[in-house]
């Protein structure tokens, strides 16, 4: 049985129900009045062993609320959001699934939260707690949050969101914790402000007097004052002990009775084991048989107790149990189990006294009980509850079949610990005949990132391969095409995801998903753009149909950093908007930072501003090196653009510290390509050489190999000696002409032609680097690409003013209003990189400093005096004034002491 | 994949655990004690192990007096 992309498993709506409260026998009005305080107190713990009635006091407390004889709640209570939690609750997602679902049922809010947390790869808690909190606040919600049994979850993440949700909960929402063993929650801090309101054991026990009036309920008859003392002693007043004692003495006759007293008075030996040895003696031979061995069970209908015991008087066996008070209790039908069916379970002491004295009456019976047990619901195709009767009988070669056939359902319903757990008890020889369920334990590991431990368990099943059908050899061939990508192995990633692809069922959204991730990647890896731009679309298709927001996110992610490339601004911006089952994702954080990015081209800061910090801290949450890095290098940036240029490198510092993480090695490049770029911003070119050679030798190739071609080019234009000049010229021309598999994208190519613009603007020709421009700003103007213009500096800003087109007016508005000043002041463009007080102070003429440029950038004496329409002479003259107030001697010095100075850059 | 190392430990608890009661310690010897309280030694392969029997302690209203490794195994 193969399910893709379906509805997630319903909450039955038993576990969000409070217990129906029993009738009393015996008041507790003291009791019921300090829990009446759980109003005032934002943390109640009612922390005790089994059967104490804890939940019994609880239930009590609140139904009085609700206006009975006895005296209500306080004036101030809400509603009740309950939560009856079970072992299978221990998992962050199901835990605050059903938290959402109880704060819906009872204030309206938390809706999101259990819808989120319903997907196959569902958000951290933590991110969807926050906005929960703020709707709870803003409505000025009641609500009592109760969850009852919470000793059954172990999940230190679980308690970390939970003391998060206690520390930031609005004042109307309170916790009231029932729980046997006390919770890794900050208690002690609690306690110290006074927010905690605790009920223990000592509370709970019941008072000589309470002894005696129950005693005397249950028995119809007051008890002598020697049997309710030895009753309280042996039980120390727990009221599952009491109750064991009164069915003990219920047809007891008066020997009996002075007998278990003596007994008890004896103070020897396990007082409730001898109890329940003495109900069970005075019950009928078929009725005790029907309890040790039906005890045997978690949970059972009475179906399945006919069919384990291969009898057929179950039915008229419970209700009898049921009438004489054994504490039998319905229970939630266990997972998967067929409808129509009432089930039942023992009060958990009870069970297991019972358990003990089956165990002891007939040895090796309860194995042969979980066996047909586990025969009975598979039978009744209920996988998981099969799966757990095999593993209670310890029948490693059944939990292997089962295993291997239910595995991956289980999985993509976010049951992958129990997988896990059910996995790692097989002996290996069982392990070895449950490929399937190894496989899909490899896609739970996949779902949550865990590559390594994805590899061990891919290796182990190279052996076992054969037994795979051909579909789950595709699921092989795809998870293995993730892994080679995420290793930058692009060529097996491309050739196993094929393999993938070609044998995947139509129907296995999942693996084909997952294979086109995979492909996408290694195109991208391989430098073919439009290929994995096309891989990537399907992949987004795919895994919104399988409901995967993870490597949606990815694939949104990609896409978006690619169409940028690829100058789609507009489709860069829409195709990273998430992403209806995601917002506050780790994998909604990637598309973000992408979005981010397109939006900075088009000079969005504002939307930037806002953006970023959410992406920032979603990133890190999850720990994401990969989002960070791109995170890190937009807001870099941001902050160049903002003008702070010591912000700016500091996160350039934070992305390059991600980079060492460990990230792709096209990012790897790209960071280095933009590190490289700062520095040339901030006028240190031996740096930025230094950053590009690392990029070079990362191996960069496709988008980012062009990144790197235009970030050389702007090194050579920096540097301005006539080589370099030519060097950026052809640089920048062939990326302005490449064709075809070479075409860089038309983002790209518009900061080629930018770069291509500065080069001739250096070397003097104004007027073809202001046609070169215009023909940038005319392609700019569809996607609205801002920032590749402002980012080339002031001279930049100078050759716009001379284009007539009204986006190059946009462009320029674009500019920090002292570069637009100081482009337009300027006469001819070359010379605004020479600012003009640092001239003045070493006495630099305005002619002298155009010399200085001029002899810069142009060449020969004979050139810069037909530029300037002066005579070679002339040249001369000015050149030896200007090397004497620059205290140099010769051209090559006086240009490398203008550089020194900043004043050959472009700002 | 190696188990961590396997360990014997001793539970003690109060009072005198009945064959009932020692059967839901599968693999643990039950020795009374002159002072009236009992102690379960058995081998258990890890910390997880060792928490699902304490729970049971728990859950059967014993008091534990004494947890100890005696040996690893």
């Amino acid at each position: 049985m193969r399910r893709h992309g379906r509805a997630p498993e319903p909450i039955p709506l038993a576990k969000l129900r409070p217990p129906s409260p029993h009738p009393r026998l015996v008041p507790r009005p003291d009791l019921e009045a300090r829990l009446s305080r759980v109003w005032r107190s934002p943390v109640t713990l009612v922390s005790a062993a089994a059967g104490f009635g804890k939940t019994s006091a609880v239930v009590a407390a609140l139904a009085a609320g609700e206006g009975g004889e006895r005296p209500p709640f306080e004036a101030r209570d809400g509603p009740i959001a309950w939560v009856a939690l079970d072992d299978r609750d221990d998992d962050p997602q199901r835990f605050f699934r059903l938290l959402g679902a109880a704060l819906q049922r009872a204030t309206g809010h938390g809706a999101e939260l259990e819808r989120a947390l319903a997907a196959p790869q569902p958000p951290p808690p933590r991110a969807l707690l926050t906005p929960l909190l703020n709707a709870l606040a803003e409505a000025d919600a009641r609500a009592l949050l109760c969850l009852d049994d919470l000793h059954l979850v172990g999940d230190p993440r679980v308690f970390d969101d939970l003391a998060f949700l206690v520390e930031h909960a609005p004042p109307g929402l309170r916790l009231l914790i029932v729980t046997r063993a006390d919770p890794p929650l900050p208690l002690h801090r609690w306690r110290a402000r006074g927010q905690l309101l605790e009920l223990r054991a000592d509370d709970l026990r019941l008072h000589a007097d309470e002894v005696a009036a129950l005693l005397a309920a249950e028995l119809g008859r007051p008890l002598g004052e020697a049997t309710v003392a030895a009753v309280q002693r042996a039980t120390e007043g727990w009221a599952a002990g009491v109750r064991l004692a009164s069915l003990a003495l219920q047809g007891a006759g008066e020997r009996d009775e002075r007998a278990l007293v003596a007994r008890l008075e004896l103070g020897e030996g396990f007082a409730l084991e001898y109890l329940a040895e003495e109900v069970l003696a005075r019950l009928d031979a078929p009725l005790a048989a029907f309890l040790l061995d039906t005890a045997a069970l978690d949970a059972f209908a009475p179906e399945l107790a006919d069919a384990v015991r291969e009898a057929d008087d179950a039915r008229a066996s419970i209700d009898e149990a049921r009438a004489r008070g054994l504490f039998l209790q319905p229970a939630p039908a266990p997972p998967g189990a067929p409808a129509g069916h009432a089930w039942w379970r023992y009060h958990r002491l009870f069970r297991a006294l019972l358990q003990g004295r089956g165990r002891v009456a007939a040895p090796g019976r309860e194995q042969d009980l979980l066996r047909r047990a586990a025969d009975w619901f598979e039978a009744h195709d209920a996988h998981e509850a099969a799966l757990e009767a095999a593993l209670a009988a310890d029948d490693g070669e059944r939990v292997a079949r089962l295993l291997d056939a239910a595995a991956y359902g289980l999985v993509m319903d976010g049951r992958a610990s129990f997988v896990e757990r059910a996995l790692e008890g097989l002996p290996a020889a069982a392990s070895a005949r449950a490929p399937r369920a190894r496989l899909a334990y490899g896609w739970a590991l996949l779902l949550r990132g865990r590559y390594d431990d994805l590899a061990t368990v891919l290796d182990g099943l190279d052996g076992d391969a054969h037994a795979l059908s051909p579909a789950d050899r595709a699921q092989l061939a795809a998870l293995r095409a993730v892994l080679a990508d995420t290793r930058a192995q692009a060529d097996d990633a491309l050739a196993l995801a094929r393999d993938a692809l070609a044998a995947a069922p139509e129907g296995d959204t999942v693996t084909r998903a997952a294979a086109q991730m995979a492909l996408a990647g290694a195109h991208r890896e391989l430098g073919d753009a439009g290929a994995a731009i096309a891989a990537y679309e399907r992949a987004l298709a795919l895994c919104r149909a399988a409901r995967l927001p993870v490597p949606e996110g990815l694939a949104r992610a990609h896409l978006g950093l690619l169409y940028v490339q690829r100058g789609h601004l507009r489709k860069a911006t829409s195709v990273t908007m998430p992403l209806g089952g995601a917002t506050g994702h780790p994998a909604a954080a990637a598309a973000l930072a992408s979005r981010c990015a397109a939006l900075l081209e088009q000079d969005e800061r504002e939307a930037v501003r806002r953006a970023l910090p959410e992406v920032t801290s979603l990133a890190e949450r999850a720990g994401q090196p990969a989002v960070l890095a791109n995170a890190h290098l937009v807001w870099s940036r941001l902050h160049r653009a903002d003008g702070d240029a010591v912000l700016a490198r500091e996160a350039l510092e934070a992305a390059l510290a991600q980079v060492e993480r460990g990230v792709p090695a096209w990012l790897r490049a790209l960071v280095a390509v933009r590190a490289a770029e700062a520095s040339l911003a901030d006028g240190d070119v031996e740096t930025a050489a230094v950053h590009l050679r690392a990029a070079e030798d990362g191996g960069a190739r496709g988008p980012v190999e062009a990144e790197l071609v235009l970030a050389r080019g702007r090194l050579h234009l920096r540097r301005g000696t006539p080589e370099d000049l030519d060097a950026a010229l052809d640089a920048a021309r062939a990326l302005v002409d490449a064709e075809g598999d070479a075409d860089p994208g038309e983002g790209v190519r518009l900061a080629a032609l930018v770069l291509l613009a500065l080069a001739q603007a250096a070397q003097g020709e104004t007027l073809a680097a202001q046609a070169t421009l215009a023909r940038a700003v005319r392609r700019a103007e569809r996607e609205g690409f801002v920032r590749t213009f402002v980012e080339a500096g002031v001279t930049c800003a100078a050759l716009l003013a001379g284009v007539g087109h009204p986006y190059a007016a946009r462009l320029l508005a674009a500019f920090a209003p002292e570069d637009r000043a100081r482009a337009g002041a300027s006469e001819t463009p070359w010379d605004v990189g020479v600012p003009d007080a640092a001239a003045a102070a070493v006495g630099l003429t305005e002619r002298e400093r155009h010399i200085l440029r001029a002899l810069a950038a142009a060449g020969t004496y004979r050139r810069v005096a037909d530029e300037l329409g002066v005579s070679v002479n002339t040249v001369r003259f000015h050149v030896k004034n200007v090397y004497a107030k620059l205290g140099v001697g010769t051209r090559l010095e006086a240009v490398d002491r203008a550089r020194q100075l900043g004043w050959l850059g472009e700002r | 994949m190696n188990p961590p190392a396997a360990r014997t430990y001793e539970i003690r608890v109060e009072r005198h655990l009945g064959p009932a009661a020692g059967a839901l310690f599968p693999g643990f010897d039950v020795r009374h004690e002159a002072d009236g309280s009992s102690v379960l030694t058995g081998d258990l392969p890890d910390q997880a192990a060792l928490h699902g029997v304490l729970a049971l302690v728990r859950d059967l209203g014993l008091v534990l007096t004494e947890v100890r490794v005696v040996a690893g195994a």
